[in-house]
């Protein structure tokens, strides 16, 4: 359950500030896979970043009573110089797990072979987005956000991800997705949404439902709400 | 089994289980908490450990050449000048300094630990599970676990030369050390939000830096200073620290000098000044910006 009391957000980025949250209540509950459709830039994003409290809130409260993963499927990473191995051991150390299980999960999962003892910094996208998930995927999360639901482009490694994360949501864990390009995939994977538009939450019970709305809002505000022009970098 | 509530009725066994759970859960749920915070604590300090000491050659011993050059260097200076004089008190100016240099040290590094865990750590809150008190305490517990380590090997190797005699008050020894310590917690939050806040800073700091390095105390006794410039001293608690760690060892020796409450309040005065402006501070420090 992840709950939000007044909360408040503007995400400040090179390209300007923009408001995700305008003092929002709501209520994320368990065990429901969840869609985040915004067409604010970076929205999601910065959504996750709250719940996994890597970015505060400008005001307001926010409560996470589940295990949830970080992040899925981002460029950034944050292992920085560490060797894989190092990063697969604190993982492991973090969430009270056999180092070696974790390891052994990783090198049978990800595929990297000797790139075990690499530095994480020096890798490929490619190995660097393997080794994430893997990781991810060696701890029984309650629920996993996923930045989009294209994990990895390699489409054999994708497969088998959302195999693996098939069988967790048979165990009862969730997804919260963000990421709106495509809403079809979305109506699969997900059985309710969440609109964001203009710092205002809307939350839908039915995936379908939230996907109209969001259609419709953006259609609006294509109409109304003009191009954001401040900031924009020369 | 039956059991009453609160309000006078009678609830079954089953109630009763349900009961018990309720009352215990936020117990089982707080310790859950602490057993996972001690976990992830644990992880980011062997972490960081590896990070700073594992890529070298020679590894954790690194963190013995810094201090063991210094104090080298400094006894050779006071050999030369003083044309083999003994120290201020005691025999031997190698465990006067080095007393005097991990004192300054456990502050300095406490601060430096501190000032940058959220710079160096801040990619690591993605993890849900680590809060940002957790690279704090991590920080602080690595540099004082490893400057432990460090001053225990050093002291145990003079008094094993018969160069100081062992501790006979123990508090002498760690008291100081915690205060050190702590304040350099408290100057580490301040430092960090000023840095971020202050333009021009870095050259403020420097200049205080040497200060703090010179009035500390390394090379001289408060009690021998002209009592002018001891009036000056007296407001760097660094040096009523040096004076109180040294008191410990040199058994004949009590400082006139010290004065133990000063750096104490000044350290909780540090301390709470520290953590509200880091509090306040904390967005700006987590966006690294310089406004």
């Amino acid at each position: 359950v992840i709950r939000l009391r007044n909360a408040s957000k503007v995400r400040e980025s090179g390209a300007g500030s923009r408001v995700v949250l305008d003092t929002v209540s709501a209520v994320l509950p368990r065990g429901r896979s969840i869609a985040i459709l915004s067409r604010t830039p970076g929205a999601a994003s910065c959504l996750f970043d709250l719940f996994a409290g890597a970015t505060e809130l400008d005001s307001g409260s926010i409560r996470v009573d589940a295990s949830i993963s970080w992040p899925l499927g981002r460029k950034a990473h944050p292992f920085k110089s560490m060797t894989i191995r190092d990063a697969a051991t604190f993982v492991a150390r973090m969430y009270g797990q056999d180092t070696a299980r974790v390891v052994a999960f990783l090198r049978d999962f990800a595929e990297i072979g000797n790139s075990i003892d690499k530095r994480f910094s020096r890798e490929s996208h490619d190995v660097r987005t393997r080794v994430q998930l893997a990781l991810a995927l060696s701890i029984e999360f309650d629920c996993y956000l996923l930045e989009s639901l294209t994990l990895h482009r390699n489409p054999a490694f994708q497969a088998k991800v959302w195999e693996a994360l098939g069988e967790r949501l048979a165990g009862g864990a969730s997804l919260i997705v963000g990421g709106s390009r495509q809403t079809r995939p979305l109506i699969k994977a997900c059985d309710m949404g969440v609109v964001l538009v203009n710092g205002e939450m809307m939350i839908y019970d039915d995936i379908r439902e939230a996907v109209r709305a969001f259609k419709a809002t953006s259609a609006r505000r294509s109409v109304t709400a003009p191009m954001r022009l401040e900031g924009h970098p020369a | 089994l039956k059991a009453t509530t609160v309000d006078g009725g009678v609830i079954s066994a089953g109630g009763t289980r349900a009961a018990v759970r309720a009352l215990f859960d936020p117990v089982v749920s707080h310790a859950r908490s602490v057993r996972i915070t001690g976990q992830v604590i644990w992880a980011l300090m062997l972490r960081k450990f590896r990070a700073d000491y594992g890529h070298r050659k020679l590894g954790v011993f690194w963190a013995f050449l810094p201090p063991l050059f210094t104090v080298a260097f400094f006894v050779a200076i006071f050999t030369v000048i003083k044309a083999g004089q003994a120290a201020p008190i005691g025999h031997d100016p190698a465990p006067f300094i080095a007393l005097g240099l991990m004192n300054l040290q456990f502050y300095r590094s406490v601060l430096g630990g501190i000032a940058g865990s959220l710079r160096r750590g801040k990619s690591l809150l993605i993890f849900p599970r680590v809060k940002v008190y957790d690279l704090y305490i991590a920080a602080y517990l690595l540099e004082v676990a490893i400057l432990v380590v460090v001053f225990t090997v050093f002291m145990a190797a003079f008094i094993f030369f018969g160069l100081i005699p062992m501790p006979e008050e123990f508090d002498r020894v760690l008291l100081p050390l915690l205060i050190s310590s702590m304040l350099g917690v408290g100057v580490g939050y301040i430092h960090a939000v000023l840095s971020l806040k202050v333009v021009g800073w870095a050259m403020v700091w420097t200049v205080i830096g040497r200060i703090v390095f010179l009035t500390s105390g390394l090379f001289f006794v408060a009690d021998g200073m002209p009592l002018a410039l001891q009036e000056w001293l007296y407001y760097n608690p660094i040096l009523h620290l040096t004076e109180w760690l040294r008191s410990g060892y040199y058994a004949n020796y009590e400082s006139r000098f010290l004065d133990p409450a000063y750096p104490l309040g000044f350290m909780l005065a540090v301390l709470l000044l520290g953590f509200a402006a880091e509090r306040v501070f904390r967005a700006d420090l987590l966006r690294g910006k310089v406004t």
